[in-house]
């Protein structure tokens, strides 16, 4: 009898911890599979990762209770016992790949294609298990593993017991950052932020590597990040170097065709350019060391009840809380002016009327000024207009020009013949200014690898900006020549400085 | 048999229904605000919210249509400045502003001959707005430390003075007293209006009445 209960509990939990699971884990699959968008109606929006972290720590709990018990108390023919244990071991190893995805950093892209497809075998094994008993009696299957769990105290306390467990397992999955030892340097120690770690400080600093996944374009979609960060008394240094097999200054160049000017794409009409596009690098850093970046990451194409649905329908990144501060470096936009485009995840803005995209939480912080602006007056899928032309003739498409090195467009200055290419990404004459400019790096390529140097006030001033303390957490995202699909981990790094340089 | 299959089969459906149902949202989404302002193309057709280019907005609420600011080194562009200027009345500065296609300077006279010459989205009776039609722009910025203005409909807003229409005003800044009198801007750094120099140089943003010719 108390085997019978044991089973009917933990089977029970196992049965709702795996719908959230196939769920939420589906909607995190379509960062990755477009295909699933199909069945988006069917997954669930907004906060996925923490369902999906919360429904595993309950499965790591029942499902080794399950297994004991269907293979040590119950008997069933040959049959059903095989197809039951190829249920098992799906089980097992999704769970394994889920452990090791979110302890351990090393084959993340093999883990998460064997954490994918066996997710997928589940789903199958899970929609064909129920069929025999459904077909025969169907109410009293519902009767005995839905509702029986809760006929007697007995079980309602085995229930309760499992909920205490898991949250703590939920609890200790979800405390566990990663360190990144700080070392503190002098204050008149000069780090030059060339992208180069040649200065001796460099040498003796702590660097910690992750693997980050589920990006597009990389090999499967993943590289590994090597991060150090060196602080003084009122600024923080960071030197960060990424695989990234190309380096992409290519970024949404306009080409000419018998129908006049057109931005050459595939997806930045919808928001998701993934071809045409420059590198980039992005750094989220809370005072929250919260999964999904902060709990900053809302799945789905309208994870904001009234708000407008994003075109991509992968998600927007907001806070209820708290600031984020995201600072986005951009090979072609901000690497020549030496700053990180400094940004911000707040809370849900309001939509504003007229705008065409809106982001959420994800925004700019304030500009006195400068910066970049694309070389169309307006874009269309169908077609652009120019607002400047090359005063010279360009021999490439790549990378950014200054603004005096083109011209106001004009239409009888516009010959060029079809097929001909230009760069869209002019500088203003003066730099970017005011709170987007607070972050200065430089980043290089080399032999496969994207090298970025950083420095920060830890303390700006700015309401928009956090002050970079002891233990605030930090997510790191490469892009490699795409607008958002980018590289992704999943505990934070936790800044621990030391007050006593090594 | 069979209608035990079919039962069942029935059942399993109005599940699924249930839950396609379940997973529709109850209401459809709010609008995003008011329909105040309507963009308007170049040709002077009234487009969709979310499309473009528009280079005008019709303003519902205050019954005339504003010009918006370009970034197109045109006689429109939203950079260039002007000094304050009637060329009818022959009072202010006729030359202290900034902009490309006339030396040696701009005033405002110089804009409002443009707009109505080229025919601004099919309108030729665009002039300087009131002080009391340019503070009803007058918002909370839509982005941090922004113009003081709804930038989805009329972007490229500088946090700076606009002129107003309103002229021969009596200097109140300790500083320009001695200049005896200037015109009314509005400031879209903070929302507030005051009297400045005819001579000094700020932005414009016209309006137009009326029908499109």
């Amino acid at each position: 009898m108390k085997s019978r209960s044991l089973f009917l509990v933990s089977h029970f939990v196992v049965l709702i911890c795996v719908v959230i699971l196939l769920l939420s884990g589906l909607r995190i699959a379509t960062l990755q599979h477009s295909f699933w968008l199909h069945v988006s109606w069917l997954l669930p929006q907004g906060l996925v990762h923490l369902w999906h972290i919360l429904a595993a720590s309950f499965l790591l709990l029942a499902l080794p209770i399950m297994l004991w018990c269907l293979y040590n108390k119950r008997q069933e023919n040959g049959a059903f016992k095989a197809w039951n244990k190829l249920g098992s071991y799906l089980l097992v190893v999704s769970c394994t790949t889920g452990l090791l995805q979110v302890f351990s950093e090393a084959a993340q892209a093999q883990v998460k294609w064997v954490h994918y497809y066996a997710a997928l075998g589940l789903l199958l094994f899970f929609l064909l298990h129920p069929i025999r008993y459904y077909l025969t009696k169907p109410l009293r299957v519902l009767s005995t593993y839905l509702l029986s769990p809760f006929f007697n105290k007995q079980n309602v306390g085995l229930l309760l017991i499992t909920i205490v467990i898991g949250a703590a397992i939920s609890a200790y999955i979800l405390s566990k950052p990663d360190k990144l030892v700080v070392y503190q340097i002098e204050n008149d120690s000069f780090i030059r932020i060339d992208g180069k770690d040649d200065e001796l400080d460099w040498q003796s600093a702590n660097e910690v590597s992750i693997g980050t996944f589920g990006g597009a374009n990389f090999n499967n979609g993943a590289s590994k990040v090597s991060v150090k960060a060196l602080h003084n008394e009122s600024e923080i240094y960071f030197f960060i170097r990424w695989q990234d097999p190309s380096e992409s200054l290519l970024h949404l160049p306009l080409i000419k065709t018998n129908k006049g000017w057109k931005v050459k794409e595939n997806g930045f009409a919808h928001n998701n350019e993934l071809s045409f596009y420059e590198d980039k690098f992005a750094m989220l850093l809370s005072k929250s060391c919260f999964i999904a970046a902060a709990g900053t990451a809302h799945l789905g194409a309208n994870p904001l009840k009234g708000k407008p649905a994003n075109t991509h329908k992968k998600g927007y990144h907001y806070s209820h809380s708290r600031t984020a501060d995201l600072w986005h470096w951009k090979a072609v936009r901000t690497n020549n002016m030496f700053i990180m485009d400094d940004n911000f995840i707040g809370k849900p803005t309001a939509p504003i009327a007229g705008m065409s995209r809106y982001t959420a939480g994800y925004r700019q912080d304030s500009s006195l000024g400068g910066s970049y602006i694309m070389n169309w007056k307006w874009y269309s899928p169908k077609g652009i207009e120019p607002k400047r032309l090359p005063r010279f003739t360009e021999t490439s498409a790549e990378g950014e020009r200054t603004w005096f090195s083109y011209k106001a467009y004009s239409p009888t200055d516009d010959d060029y013949s079809v097929g001909s290419t230009l760069p869209s990404v002019l500088y203003r004459s003066n730099q970017l200014e005011g709170g987007r400019a607070h972050v200065r790096a430089r980043g290089l390529y080399d032999s496969g690898y994207w090298h970025l140097e950083v420095v920060r006030k830890k303390q700006t001033q700015d309401d928009l900006d956090i002050a970079v303390e002891d233990g605030v957490c930090m997510w790191l995202s490469a892009f490699d020549h795409a607008q958002m699909a980018h590289t992704r981990h999943v505990r934070p790094l936790q800044l621990r400085y030391q007050t006593q340089s090594k | 048999m069979k209608k035990r299959i079919v039962l069942r089969a029935g059942l399993l459906i109005t599940m699924l229904v249930i839950l396609r149902l379940l997973s529709i949202p109850a209401l459809p989404e709010p609008p995003l605000e008011t329909s105040r302002f309507v963009k308007v193309d170049p040709k002077g057709t009234e487009i969709e919210e979310n499309d473009g280019p528009w280079h005008c907005i019709k303003d519902n609420e205050q019954r005339l249509y504003w010009m918006v600011g370009r970034d197109d080194e045109s006689p429109f562009d939203s950079y260039w400045t002007y000094s304050w200027y009637s060329s009818s009345l022959h009072i202010g500065e006729p030359h202290k502003g900034s902009c490309f296609y006339k030396t040696p300077g701009c005033n405002v006279s110089d804009i409002v001959a443009q707009a109505n010459l080229q025919k601004v989205c099919g309108l030729s009776t665009w002039r300087l707005p009131t002080s009391q039609e340019l503070l009803s722009l007058v918002q909370p910025p839509t982005k941090p430390e922004g113009p003081y203005i709804q930038s989805g409909f009329f972007p490229h807003a500088h946090k700076g003075d606009y002129w107003s229409g309103d002229a021969a005003e009596a200097l109140t800044i300790k500083a320009f007293t001695h200049l005896n009198q200037g015109a009314v801007a509005v400031s879209f750094k903070d929302g507030t209006k005051r009297v400045l120099p005819y001579r000094n140089a700020a932005f414009v943003r016209l309006v137009a009445n009326g029908k499109k010719t």
